[in-house]
C-alpha cells in the first residue's frame, strides 16, 4: 500500500510530539537507570522466579477464562436485543474506569469473608476466596476481561452482516456461522482482545494487592513483587519494572503491526 | 414446484404488499425504483426478514404463515442466493466458498470440494479456484457467487441487484451466465434490480414494485407497449435491438443500427433507444441523423396526450409522441412512415 | 488502547520524578505577596499530629503557608533525592532518614516520637488473642506488613522475639492495609502500630509485652534549616508533644 500525501495541519505536530514525549521519556528514563549488570542474578533469583512464574500462570488462566465467558459475552451484547443490554455492556465494562484498589474492595464485598456470596462459599464449601491464587485470577479478570469484550463487540457491531446472512442462506447453522463466518470475521479484534487482556491482567496490582493480598508464591505477582522492592531494593525494582516494559513492549509492537489496524478500521 | 408469495410488511412509513406466484423453472424480475420495497422483500422471501402477515410457500413446503407463526429458517430453505456485492466469504477462497453450502448441508469435505470444482469448471472459471476473493474483479466474484448458489442444487433462486455493481462488459457476461444457468431448470427465480436491460434480458415476466406495490406485471413487451405509470413508462418503454456490434454499427437482421460512442469490443450487443428519441415523419426525412429507416405501424396506444406507437418491420420498435405530432404526420395504423433517431440517442451495452 | 495497559507501569516509573517536578513548579510559582511556602514531607502515619502542627504553626505564622506531603517514609525519600522542595522531612524510620541524609550530606536527625506494635483484632476480641503466641494458631488467619517495609520488619522481629511461628495469609504493603484487613473481617488479627488503632471502634488492640516489643523511632529533620527549623521546633515543642500523645505516639 502506497503512503497517501499528509492531509493534517502541519502544527499538529507539536501536541502529538508532546504526547510522545509523554509516554517515552518515563520508560527512556527507567531504562536508562536501570542496573543492568544485576539482570542476570535478577532474573535467576527465587523471589523474581516465583513472581514471574505466578504471573505467567495466573494471566495465561485469567485469559483463558475470559475467552471462555467473555465472548459469549460480546456476542450476547453485540447480536441480540436484550433489552437494557447498553446498560449491561457499561457494567460490564465499567471495572476499567474503576481505580484497581476500588476494584479490589468491589471484590472483597462480594466475596470476602464476611460478604453475602463469600460466606455462603465458605459455609457451604469451606472455600474462601481471598488470599489465593484464585483471588489473583478473579481480580485480574475483573480489570482485564472488559478489554476483550469491549474490543470484540465493537468489531461484532461494525462488521458486515451480508457474510453471516449468505452463509445461513448457504444452509448454515447457527454453530457453523459462528465458527466459519463470525469469528473469523472478527479474527483481528479478538486477538487484539485476548492480548490486550493478558497485557492488562500480568500488569494487574491494585485490584489484586487489595482483594487477593500478598504472600510469596500465592498471590505475589510481579507488580507487587515491583511494588515492594521499590521499598528498600530500588535497583532491583528498576529492573523488575524494565523486564515488565520489556515484555509488554514486545506484546505491543506484535499488536500494531498485524492486529490494531483491523480495530481501529484502518487496513494491515 | 413453484414460489408462492403473499407478504404484508410495514416499511418504515409505507408498506410492503405484494403477491407474486413464480412458476416452475420461471424468471420473474421484480423492478423498481431505491426505496420501493425490493430488497425487503427478497429478505422476506429468504427467511431472513420477518413478515407482518401473509405466506411464503414452496410447493408444499410453508416456509412462512403469518397466520399461524410457521416460519423455516432461512438455512432450511436451501436457496441459492446472489447478493448486489461481496457475496464471497473474504477468508476462505474460490473453492471453499463454492463448497460451503454442500459443506453445511452435512457433505464431507472431499466431496463438497469435488463438486465445487465441477461448478466451476462448468462455469469455466475453474482456473479461479485457489484465488482468494479480494484479488477477483467484480465479474469474476459475480460468477463464482453464481456457481456457489447454485451448486447446492437450490429449490429456488434469489438474484439481488446482481449486475448493478458491474461495469458494462462485465455485466453483459453475467447475465448471459444467469440466462444459461436459469434455462432449462424447473427451479424460480427472483431477481430483484432497478436495471431495465436486467429486467428485459432476464425477465420471462417483470413485475414492477413502486411504493411498496405491485403497479403492473407481464411480460416485458407488454409492459413496454403500454406502461401504466410514468416510472415504467420511463424505464421499461426503451427499446432493446439485440445484434452483433461492428465498430459504431450493429446489425440485427437485415436492420443496421449507428450507434453513440462506446468502448466495447464489439461481438453480440444490446441497442438501448428511448421511444421519445425517435422521429416519425409522412416522408423520407432531409438532414443529418444517421438512421433513417421506412417501417409499418403495427399498433397505437394513446394514454392522455402522449402516444405509443409500435413499429415493425424491419425491426420492432416503439416511439412515443404527441397526440398532436402523430395527428399532424397523419397515417394510422397498418401506415407506412419513415423514422429517425441521432446515433448519439443509441446506447449500447454487453449482449 | 494499549496505552491503559503501561499506565500501572508508568506510575511505578514516572510517579518519583513527576512528583518532584510539580511539586517544584509548585513552589516556584508563589510569588512575594503571597505566603511563603514551606513543605513538609511527613510519614503517612503522622497525618493527624501533621496536620495540627500546620494548623498551629500558621495560626502563629500568618506569612508562611505549611503544605504537607503525606506518603511512606521509602516514597517521600526518593522524592527528596530527586530533588523536590522539601523543608521538612518526618519519616517514620531512621533507614529512610539516612538514605536521604546521605545523598543530601546533611547532619543528625532528631528522635521526636516512637511508635509501638499492637496485635490488631477484632473488636471483642472474639477469638480471645491474648498476646503474639498466640498469632501461630492454625485457625487464624493472619495479616501482617510486608518484611520491606518498616511495619513489617518490625513485626517480624517482634515474632521472633516471642518465639512465634506464624504463617500469615498476606504481608500487605503497608501497615494501614493490615487494620483494614481485619476490619473488614478479612483476617481475624495482624500486627499494626498503636498509632493505626487508636481512636477507631471497628478493631480493637492487645498489647504485645514489653519483652518483645519493637519500637519505631521516628526522626525529623530541617532539609531547609531557615524555613524547616521553626516546624520542627514546634513539632518537638509541648503542643507538638502533646498532639504525638494524642494521636498514640510515644514521647522520647
Amino acid at each position: 500500500m502506497s503512503r497517501r500525501p499528509s492531509t493534517i495541519p502541519r502544527l499538529l505536530i507539536v501536541p502529538a510530539g508532546l504526547a510522545v514525549a509523554l509516554f517515552a521519556l518515563p520508560i527512556l528514563a527507567l531504562i536508562a537507570r536501570a542496573p543492568w549488570g544485576e539482570l542476570t542474578s535478577i532474573l535467576s533469583d527465587d523471589d523474581t522466579g516465583r513472581a514471574v512464574g505466578l504471573s505467567l500462570v495466573t494471566s495465561l488462566i485469567t485469559t483463558g477464562i475470559a475467552l471462555a465467558i467473555g465472548v459469549p459475552l460480546a456476542l450476547v451484547l453485540a447480536r441480540t436485543r436484550l433489552p437494557g443490554r447498553r446498560i449491561i455492556l457499561a457494567v460490564c465494562t465499567l471495572s476499567m474506569v474503576l481505580p484497581p484498589v476500588v476494584a479490589g474492595v468491589a471484590l472483597l464485598s462480594v466475596l470476602g469473608r464476611r460478604a453475602p456470596l463469600g460466606r455462603l462459599l465458605d459455609d457451604w464449601f469451606g472455600v474462601t476466596v481471598p488470599f489465593t491464587g484464585a483471588a489473583v485470577v478473579i481480580a485480574q479478570l475483573f480489570v482485564a476481561m472488559p478489554f476483550l469484550v469491549i474490543t470484540l463487540e465493537s468489531a461484532l457491531g461494525s462488521v458486515d452482516r451480508g457474510p453471516e446472512e449468505m452463509a445461513r442462506a448457504l444452509g448454515a447453522r447457527p454453530w457453523r456461522v459462528l465458527t466459519t463466518v463470525t469469528v473469523p470475521s472478527v479474527r483481528s479484534a479478538l486477538l487484539a482482545g485476548t492480548v490486550l487482556t493478558w497485557a492488562r491482567a500480568i500488569g494487574e496490582f491494585g485490584a489484586t494487592i487489595t482483594f487477593a493480598g500478598n504472600l510469596p508464591g500465592v498471590t505475589r505477582t510481579l507488580p507487587t513483587e515491583t511494588y515492594l522492592a521499590l521499598q528498600n531494593s530500588p535497583d532491583r525494582a528498576l529492573m523488575l519494572a524494565v523486564i515488565q516494559v520489556g515484555v509488554c513492549l514486545a506484546v505491543l509492537i506484535a499488536l500494531r503491526r498485524r492486529w490494531v489496524p483491523a480495530i481501529t478500521g484502518g487496513r494491515p | 414446484m413453484s414460489l408462492a408469495i403473499t407478504i404484508r410488511r410495514a416499511l418504515g412509513e409505507r408498506r410492503l404488499e405484494v403477491d407474486l406466484e413464480i412458476a416452475d423453472g420461471e424468471r420473474l424480475v421484480v423492478i423498481g425504483p431505491n426505496g420501493a420495497g425490493k430488497s425487503s422483500l427478497l429478505r422476506s422471501v429468504a427467511g431472513l426478514d420477518p413478515i407482518d402477515s401473509g405466506r411464503v410457500t414452496f410447493g408444499d413446503e410453508i416456509w412462512d404463515d403469518a397466520a399461524t407463526g410457521e416460519h423455516r429458517p432461512v438455512e432450511s430453505r436451501r436457496l441459492g442466493v446472489v447478493p448486489q456485492r461481496d457475496a464471497l466469504l473474504a477468508h476462505l477462497n474460490v473453492l471453499d466458498n463454492v463448497a460451503y453450502g454442500p459443506r453445511s448441508q452435512g457433505v464431507s469435505r472431499r466431496e463438497a470440494r469435488r463438486r465445487a470444482h465441477r461448478e466451476l469448471e462448468r462455469f469455466h472459471i475453474g482456473h479461479l479456484a485457489d484465488a482468494r476473493p479480494r484479488s477477483l474483479s467484480g465479474g469474476e466474484a459475480q460468477r463464482v457467487a453464481i456457481a456457489r448458489a447454485l451448486v447446492a442444487e437450490p429449490t429456488a433462486l434469489l438474484l439481488d441487484e446482481p449486475t448493478s455493481a458491474l461495469d458494462l462488459a462485465a455485466k453483459a457476461g453475467v447475465r448471459a451466465l444467469l440466462t444459461a444457468a436459469t434455462t432449462a431448470t424447473a427451479r424460480p427465480s427472483l431477481i430483484v434490480t432497478h436495471d431495465a436491460v436486467d429486467a428485459l434480458t432476464l425477465g420471462d415476466r417483470i413485475a414492477v414494485l413502486e411504493e411498496g406495490q405491485i403497479t403492473q406485471i407481464g411480460t416485458g413487451r407488454e409492459l413496454a407497449a403500454a406502461p401504466r405509470t410514468g416510472y415504467v413508462a420511463e424505464l421499461l418503454g426503451i427499446n432493446l435491438i439485440r445484434g452483433s456490434l461492428n465498430g459504431s454499427t450493429l446489425t440485427s437482421g437485415n436492420f443496421e443500427l449507428t450507434v453513440g460512442a462506446h468502448d466495447l469490443p464489439g461481438g453480440e450487443a444490446i441497442a438501448t433507444v428511448r421511444p421519445r428519441s425517435i422521429s416519425l415523419h409522412r416522408a423520407r426525412p432531409e438532414g443529418s441523423p444517421r438512421n433513417v429507416w421506412q417501417s409499418r405501424i403495427s399498433s397505437i396506444d394513446r394514454t392522455a396526450d402522449r402516444v405509443r406507437v409500435r413499429l415493425v418491420d424491419p425491426v420492432e420498435i416503439v416511439v412515443e409522441l404527441t397526440a398532436a405530432g402523430l395527428d399532424a404526420i397523419g397515417v394510422g395504423e397498418g401506415g407506412e412512415v419513415w423514422a429517425s433517431v441521432k446515433a448519439s440517442e443509441v446506447s449500447v451495452t454487453g449482449g | 488502547m494499549p496505552v491503559v495497559v503501561d499506565v500501572l507501569r508508568c506510575r511505578l516509573a514516572a510517579t518519583i520524578p513527576l512528583c518532584a517536578v510539580l511539586l517544584t513548579m509548585g513552589s516556584a510559582c508563589s510569588g512575594s505577596g503571597a505566603p511563603e511556602r514551606v513543605n513538609v514531607f511527613a510519614a503517612a502515619s503522622l497525618g493527624a499530629v501533621m496536620a495540627e502542627v500546620e494548623q498551629l504553626y500558621e495560626a502563629a505564622n500568618p506569612e508562611v503557608d505549611v503544605v504537607v506531603n503525606l506518603a511512606g517514609s521509602s516514597t517521600l525519600a526518593a522524592q527528596i533525592l530527586a530533588g523536590a522542595d522539601a523543608a521538612v522531612f518526618a519519616s517514620a524510620n531512621t533507614a529512610q532518614m539516612d538514605l536521604v541524609r546521605d545523598g543530601l550530606g546533611l547532619g543528625p536527625a532528631t528522635v521526636f516520637a516512637t511508635n509501638e506494635l499492637v496485635i490488631v483484632v477484632a473488636p471483642g476480641n472474639p477469638l480471645e488473642i491474648t498476646g503474639p503466641d498466640d498469632l501461630s494458631r492454625s485457625d487464624l488467619v493472619v495479616a501482617l506488613a510486608a518484611p520491606e517495609v518498616p511495619a513489617g520488619a518490625y513485626a517480624m522481629e517482634m515474632l521472633r522475639r516471642a518465639g512465634a511461628d506464624v504463617a500469615p495469609a498476606t504481608l500487605e504493603l503497608d501497615v494501614r492495609a493490615v487494620v483494614t484487613r481485619v476490619a473488614l473481617g478479612e483476617s481475624d488479627a495482624g500486627v499494626a502500630y498503636r498509632t493505626d488503632v487508636i481512636g477507631r471502634s471497628d478493631v480493637a488492640s492487645v498489647s504485645v509485652p514489653d519483652d518483645y516489643q519493637v519500637v519505631a523511632d521516628y526522626p525529623v529533620l530541617a532539609i531547609d534549616p531557615e524555613t524547616g527549623g521553626p516546624v520542627v521546633e514546634m513539632l518537638t515543642s509541648a503542643v507538638g508533644r502533646a498532639a504525638l500523645n494524642d494521636a498514640g505516639f510515644g514521647v522520647p
